[in-house]
């Protein structure tokens, strides 16, 4: 009896908000890129599950992401919700990394680096949506919250701007944006991704070392990858946050 | 003992302490959002339920390429048929929101990089050869190290990239030459 | 603003906790720590420290007021700051601060009410106008000073004292647990900052009021009572030893585990945080106060020596707690958490978090303190004047 009451409540929930999920507006009628997407009468945000992958072997550091996100949410000046790193490991295991600008401009020049290199390649960084993300556990006034397809989004009305969530992202992502004075973030394009656009970073790379995709469609390349044997790790696991940002030949230099 | 200690200095506190309670729950009852609370768990899912629908209130202002074939139908073919069929068309010309509006009508002109130095800006941020961690295996793209790549194609060192290069299709006219190489040689052979 | 050493993310080569976060523990430590000298001698029955019991109720009042003013100016809306009472989110340790800051501050002004509604009762004949008013407000409409309610009010006083220790503490150790809760941050992260915290605040606090105490005591001309003077450098020998050892342990412990953290912390030491953590902090305001004090409680001093040299510590502890409170603050957000670098913090001084707003939020308390012992009587001397016999009461 409880269950079927829980049952219909939750039909009831479904019901309501689903009606203010109907079919948002985009400027233009555009073939969809995420299949299914956008063009659903109801969305169920439970039968859904993305997942973002970065593959380090492809990514070609040309920063053209880090310019589609700086437009796409017309970030300020000195603040990244996304970026590039470049690494580069000498035979004798010493590393240098550098990100100039975050790579909005590219890498224009060559690093010198004096000693024979093993091994040299860009890391894109974003936010790795974790599954129990510590800025949400410590945000003092909920304003940062996981929703039920595993975005983690701020309330830009109710963030007190206190910076708490930014000393708690062990991945440096978050920032208090200069303008707002609200906390920000990478959000996986939220907006777009719900309309069955791809993230505008994902768009924008021109070699596919960005991918992004729904693990429920078996057709998607994330959820193909994740069938496969290929190799993918995520950052800090000894943080407990379980990211659901994967990469892809991840080297363990890179933290 | 003897004596009952006057307590209405405490009772008139105490008294405002419960007005105090009593006040600041009326006032927070007030000012919670309904939608704010436990949407699923208490330690991720503790929030305002609009917030969802603020973000996705942002209107894209990246659209696809596909959505600049309507009226950039030439550069469209073009581009989606050549090598660079991955490349973003916004990322050189800049988001679709500065351009079009919502109601479909123009607002403004887009960049459109010609200059030389532009060019060649925006070509080797991918094509460099000189910037280490391109990666190698799997070959990933084609790069170029300048200016040997012009010294190799006996051109003069101050040419851009699209004297040669049609940006949108980058093989486009070097494949075309290559076709009427092979026709001129065909009937040279043929004659 | 700032500059960088090594590689930091992009977004990190702003420090995002300023001035004002190393200067709201600050306050809090103060508060905590005056109450504890006011409830030694409340709970506890420290006789010797009844001539400032009052006057560390009131000091911890003034601070307590302009406790929240470093966290609004550092908040980017501080006009939702409320919202941290409206919604509090269940699993954030700052997510306590709105109640457990009220909570405090009714108690202490609780115990102000009960301890002073007597002295307000006796003064009021004396008393005309505006402050007569006030004072029969404060009072509650009861200027009742039989016995048996003299004896209420005290035994009030001290259950209120008595929740009031544990609330100083979680007030300060909690803030503490701000700290130590981030895991993503190497140099925060021990569970032995909240004790570190709670330790340090009492350090401050008495430094706090031994100071004030010897400051008003000279500008007034009146004598320095001296058991209550030696009394209170014991307790600050005894929670300075504390302090000290247990920073030096959370360090001890850092360096002999010399887990992968340590490798980075080790050139923070070293190499950003060197001259105000080694040698400001440890060496300078830490080693010499400790020398100090531990000279004046074994060899039993007293006279001018003692009033100097308690001065002297009081003063080099208050810059020590201050130092150490910078040190956690900007030391943990100068390692980069990428691991490979470093991000210095020079503060401006008329910035919005600055120098010049902290030295305003910091001199604040004490006006305040001016200001409200024209109301408030800080001192027993004070009702020496007064015609009625005072016994019995607290």
């Amino acid at each position: 009896m409880n269950k079927g009451r829980r049952k219909f409540l939750g039909y009831l929930l479904k019901g309501t908000a689903g009606s203010l999920y109907w079919m948002l507006p985009l400027p233009i009628k555009v073939p969809l890129q995420i299949p299914g997407l956008g063009e659903e009468e109801k969305y169920d945000p439970e039968a859904h599950e993305f997942v973002f992958m970065v593959d380090i072997n492809r990514c070609i550091g040309c920063g053209s992401c880090c310019v589609a996100d700086k437009r796409e949410y017309q970030v300020p000046d000195g603040q990244y919700r996304t970026w590039v790193e470049r690494y580069l490991i000498t035979v004798d295991g010493e590393v240098f990394v550098d990100s100039p600008k975050g790579a909005l401009e590219g890498y224009p020049e060559p690093r010198k680096v004096e000693k024979p290199v093993r091994d040299a390649f860009f890391v894109p960084k974003l936010c790795n949506m974790c599954e129990e993300p510590a800025c949400v556990q410590v945000c003092p006034v909920g304003a940062t919250f996981k929703t039920d397809d595993g975005f983690v989004l701020i309330d830009y009305k109710r963030c007190i701007g206190c910076a708490y969530c930014v000393q708690a992202c062990p991945y440096g992502v978050r920032y208090i944006h200069k303008k707002k004075r609200t906390a920000d973030k990478c959000t996986w394009c939220y907006h777009r991704v719900r309309r069955g656009l791809l993230p505008a970073c994902v768009n924008a790379c021109p070699t596919g070392a960005r991918k992004f995709g729904d693990l429920r469609d078996p057709d998607s390349e994330v959820s193909k990858i994740l069938r496969s044997s290929e190799p993918l790790f995520v950052l800090k696991p000894d943080m407990g946050t379980f990211p659901r940002l994967k990469y892809l030949h991840l080297r363990q230099e890179v933290i | 003992m003897s004596e009952r200690p006057n307590r209405t200095h405490a009772k008139r506190i105490v008294l405002g302490l419960i007005l105090l309670i009593v006040l600041g729950a009326v006032v927070r009852s007030l000012l919670v959002p309904d939608d704010f609370g436990n949407h699923g768990s208490l330690f991720y899912k503790f929030y305002r339920k609009g917030a969802i629908q603020d973000e996705l209130s942002r209107s894209p202002r990246h659209l696809t390429n596909a959505s600049c074939e309507s009226c950039h139908p030439w550069e469209y073919q073009l581009q989606s048929h050549s090598k660079h069929r991955t490349l973003s068309c916004e990322f050189c010309h800049g988001p679709w929101a500065d351009h079009v509006n919502a109601q479909g009508q123009v607002i403004g002109a887009l960049p459109n990089p010609t200059d030389k130095q532009a060019i060649k800006a925006l070509c080797l941020r991918c094509h460099n050869r000189a910037i280490r961690a391109r990666p190698r295996d799997p070959k990933v793209i084609k790069t170029v190290l300048l200016p040997d790549h012009l010294r190799q194609k006996h051109v003069r060192e101050d040419h851009a990239c699209d004297q040669c290069h049609l940006v949108h299709a980058p093989l486009y006219y070097i494949n075309q030459m290559k076709a009427i190489w092979q026709n001129l040689l065909k009937g040279a052979t043929g004659e | 603003m700032a500059d960088v050493v090594g590689y930091v993310f992009p977004n990190e080569h702003h420090i995002h906790w300023s001035l004002m976060i190393v200067t709201y523990p600050y306050i809090t430590g103060i508060i905590a720590g005056a109450f504890i000298v006011s409830s030694l001698y409340h709970v506890f029955h420290v006789k010797a420290l009844k001539p400032v019991s009052r006057f560390a109720l009131i000091f911890a009042l003034s601070f307590g007021i302009c406790c929240t003013w470093p966290l609004l100016n550092h908040l980017g809306h501080p006009e939702r700051c409320f919202n941290i009472m409206l919604t509090p989110h269940p699993t954030s340790a700052m997510a306590g601060f709105g109640y457990v800051y009220s909570t405090y501050m009714i108690i202490l002004l609780l115990e102000i009410l009960f301890i002073y509604r007597a002295v307000f009762a006796r003064l009021l004949p004396q008393t005309t106008g505006f402050k007569a008013t006030l004072y029969r407000a404060l009072t509650f409409g009861n200027t009742d000073l039989s016995p048996a309610t003299l004896r209420f009010d005290h035994k009030v006083t001290s259950w209120l004292a008595l929740i009031g220790i544990p609330m100083a503490c979680v007030l300060h150790g909690y803030v503490g647990f701000i700290f130590g809760g981030v895991k993503a941050v190497h140099w925060w992260l021990t569970p032995l900052m909240p004790v570190i915290f709670l330790l340090s605040a009492c350090v401050s606090g008495i430094a706090g009021i031994i100071l004030g105490y010897l400051l008003v005591q000279w500008w007034k001309r009146r004598p320095v009572d001296e058991e209550c003077l030696s009394t209170l450098v014991k307790y600050l020998w005894g929670f300075l030893i504390l302090d000290v050892v247990l920073e030096l342990l959370d360090l001890g412990v850092h360096a002999y585990l010399r887990v992968e953290s340590w490798h980075v912390l080790e050139h923070l030491i070293s190499g950003p945080l060197f001259t105000s953590f080694i040698v400001m902090q440890i060496l300078i305001f830490s080693f010499i106060p400790l020398v100090i004090l531990g000279v004046l409680t074994l060899a039993n001093v007293r006279g001018k020596a003692l009033q100097i040299l308690a001065t002297l510590s009081a003063v080099m502890l208050l810059i020590q707690v201050y130092c150490m409170r910078w040190n956690v603050v900007i030391g943990g957000q100068m390692v980069s958490k990428s691991g490979r670098g470093y991000t210095f913090y020079h503060p401006g001084f008329f910035e919005k978090e600055g120098i010049l707003p902290t030295i305003l939020i910091l001199l604040a308390p004490v006006i305040i303190l001016f200001f409200l012992a024209k109301v408030f009587p800080l001192w027993m001397t004070e009702e020496g004047q007064n015609p009625q016999p005072i016994k019995n009461f607290n």
